[in-house]
């Protein structure tokens, strides 16, 4: 291990000594290629962050992939409804490790403005580990353009000897729900959700029988 | 200019350079007679194309094998699933396509051909002889007889 007086005089003589660990996390940060994926107006946002006004480029992730083979994060762009959770959790499943989740809005966060509609997922993370969270009701693309700099920064904080990606046991697939007489099957991943405590799912609940 | 040597494996008796000068078998151009090799030009610029084939090789088989080694290998079987916009496949994708496709295809071809030598022959119209006229209107009577055919045979009606 090189000790840091020598690394910043090293590094006034244009020499820059690094770890391994850095530059493969720098090799990882500088090329987040995400899903092309859009569930909703979220999406129109995420497209004019990689559009040139905003250029995602400038971050190394403008590199949409059509194929979750590819892909190294999942931008949950919009509203998702109990339709298209399966689905949702589905591509997750499919795009090799190390995978990102970045929920993007109001909608993949809690359900938004349709939180109370009988079809809509109360939020992504019942289903997908999520690293990043923005709010905002559509966010700006300034937003997006953040949350990526702050996956980047936890991807800068990530140690190759604990990483989940390269520990055989650690779990790859998440269960993908099934669509149930009245809900989701199960409703929520309870390894990545557990409910609050004084929480009850009013909309979701089994319709009872009036005594 | 002699450019031309004699390429063996072993050391050679003598080497003649480029610049004419022979360079007789001593111990030292026997030890060193690749070196005099790649020293001549001629020999050299094929040098180089040995040089750009093997960074041709190395440069895409270099990520190929990094990814190999560090890309955690962890398939499942929704992850090594067939198809990837998120639902399951259905059905077999062997389909089968109607026979009709294969004569309309058949019939496209008059056509595809046709217009590849008319136009070179359009554009030169001008500045050609009776004889090219009459030698491409053949061509186009040929063409126009397949048509005719096909068209009598009834391949340009959808059954």
């Amino acid at each position: 291990m090189i000790d840091d007086g020598l690394k910043s005089e090293l590094q006034k003589q244009g020499v820059f000594v690094v770890s391994t660990e850095w530059l493969y996390n720098w090799g990882r940060k500088s090329s987040i290629w995400p899903l092309q994926f859009g569930l909703a107006c979220c999406a129109i946002e995420m497209i004019a962050a990689a559009a040139a006004r905003y250029d995602l480029a400038r971050f190394g992730a403008e590199v949409f992939r059509a194929t979750p083979r590819q892909a190294d994060l999942m931008i949950v762009a919009g509203t998702v409804t109990k339709k298209m959770a399966p689905q949702v959790v589905r591509l997750f499943n499919q795009m090799p490790e190390p995978k990102y989740v970045i929920a993007m809005g109001a909608c993949a966060i809690s359900g938004g403005p349709f939180k109370d509609g009988y079809n809509v997922l109360k939020g992504v993370d019942r289903y997908i580990p999520v690293d990043v969270h923005i709010p905002g009701c559509p966010p700006r693309p300034e937003a997006l353009l953040h949350a990526i700099l702050t996956l980047q920064e936890k991807i800068t904080g990530q140690h190759i000897d604990r990483s989940r990606w390269y520990d055989a046991k650690a779990t790859t697939e998440f269960p993908i729900p099934t669509c149930g007489e009245h809900d989701l099957l199960p409703p929520a991943n309870p390894e990545v959700w557990q409910p609050p405590k004084d929480y009850t799912d009013v909309t979701n609940a089994a319709p009872t029988k009036k005594a | 200019m002699t450019d031309r040597m004699p390429v063996r494996l072993f050391p050679p008796a003598a080497l003649l350079t480029s610049s004419g000068n022979l360079v007789r078998n001593s111990t030292l151009s026997q030890r060193y007679w690749f070196a005099i090799l790649i020293m001549d030009s001629y020999s050299t610029q094929y040098f180089f194309v040995v040089v750009f084939l093997g960074a041709a090789v190395a440069f895409p088989l270099a990520p190929l094998i990094l990814s190999r080694l560090l890309a955690p290998h962890k398939p499942t079987p929704i992850k090594t699933d067939t198809y990837e916009c998120g639902l399951s496949a259905k059905g077999d994708p062997w389909v089968q396509f109607r026979v009709g496709y294969y004569i309309y295809a058949l019939v496209y071809v008059i056509f595809a051909v046709e217009t590849v030598f008319l136009y070179p022959w359009a554009v030169a119209f001008a500045g050609l002889s009776l004889g090219s006229f009459i030698a491409v209107m053949v061509f186009v009577l040929l063409l126009v007889e397949g048509l005719v055919y096909a068209w009598a045979k009834g391949a340009l009606e959808w059954k």
